[in-house]
């Protein structure tokens, strides 16, 4: 039997929070003012998407009552004692990580890969691909500009998405702004761009 | 404390997938070096994940 991790917090949850992955109850691990939210399961799950999408679902119940930094799938370990440790040599950041993020969640946004509507350069396809990547970067840019206070934070992960990080009470003008700008948005997700140096 | 619940269905479709599987994989909080993760049995490499997603970029439409 290993302990799977789901999430940190710093809140006070219900200890009758509900099930996690395999049926079972969910604990909490404490140290100082930090909470571990954790159930056993017999193996490390499998990132299979009906797995996926039930650790998600755990984590984003648990998110409705408290802000948490969200870890990463599959994390697990041997013994309680072995999380417990995680929260005290990582405090501090852990901490800093929760105040940074309280309130807030994770938006995903997507440049569209199509090519705008600049004229193409037939002979040269390479120029249309590198100019039609060039617009999408402006409408990126754009999008960024006028969102502006809406985004407490922001991260790219990857050629074409990025992260946000938006105060719930800014996430419907936030959706309504990128879907004005044609890109494509998905979320409110639990943090998980943003969870400190070592996310 | 987020008190609007997140409680929305999975958004349907590969973007929800690919966006669900960069953050669940690859963000979060991780205990160094304690993470086995397995697709079918097959170890998941960092990298093959990163180019996954790269691959997503070229093609997304909405």
């Amino acid at each position: 039997v290993s302990v799977l991790l789901y999430a940190v917090t710093d809140a006070a949850l219900d200890t009758a929070s509900g099930e996690g992955l395999e049926q079972r109850p969910l604990r909490t691990l404490s140290h100082n003012g930090l909470r571990a939210v954790v159930s056993d399961v017999e193996d490390a799950p499998a990132a299979e998407p009906d797995t996926l999408w039930a650790y998600h679902g755990v984590v984003t119940r648990l998110m409705g009552s408290a802000s948490l930094l969200p870890a990463r799938f599959a994390t697990t370990a041997q013994s309680d004692g072995e999380i417990t440790a995680l929260l005290a040599t990582r405090e501090r950041e852990l901490a800093r990580a929760l105040e940074h993020v309280r309130g807030a969640a994770e938006f995903a946004v997507r440049a569209d890969s199509r090519r705008p509507d600049a004229p193409d350069a037939p002979s040269r396809p390479g120029t249309a691909y590198m100019r039609a990547r060039l617009a999408q970067s402006d409408v990126v840019r754009d999008f960024e500009a006028q969102a502006g206070e809406l985004v407490r934070a922001r991260t790219r992960r990857s050629a074409r998405s990025w992260a946000y990080l938006v105060d719930r009470h800014h996430w419907d003008e936030f959706e309504n702004l990128a879907r004005g700008f044609r890109l494509a948005i998905t979320g409110p997700w639990p943090p998980y761009s943003f969870v400190g140096e070592t996310g | 404390v987020v008190s609007k619940v997140v409680t929305s269905p999975p958004p349907a479709g590969d973007l929800a997938l690919i966006d669900l599987l960069d953050r669940l994989l690859q963000g979060g909080v991780v205990i160094q070096g304690d993470i086995t993760l397995s697709v079918a049995d097959i170890d998941l490499v960092k990298l093959d994940l990163r180019l996954l997603v790269a691959a997503f970029d070229a093609v997304v439409r909405r």
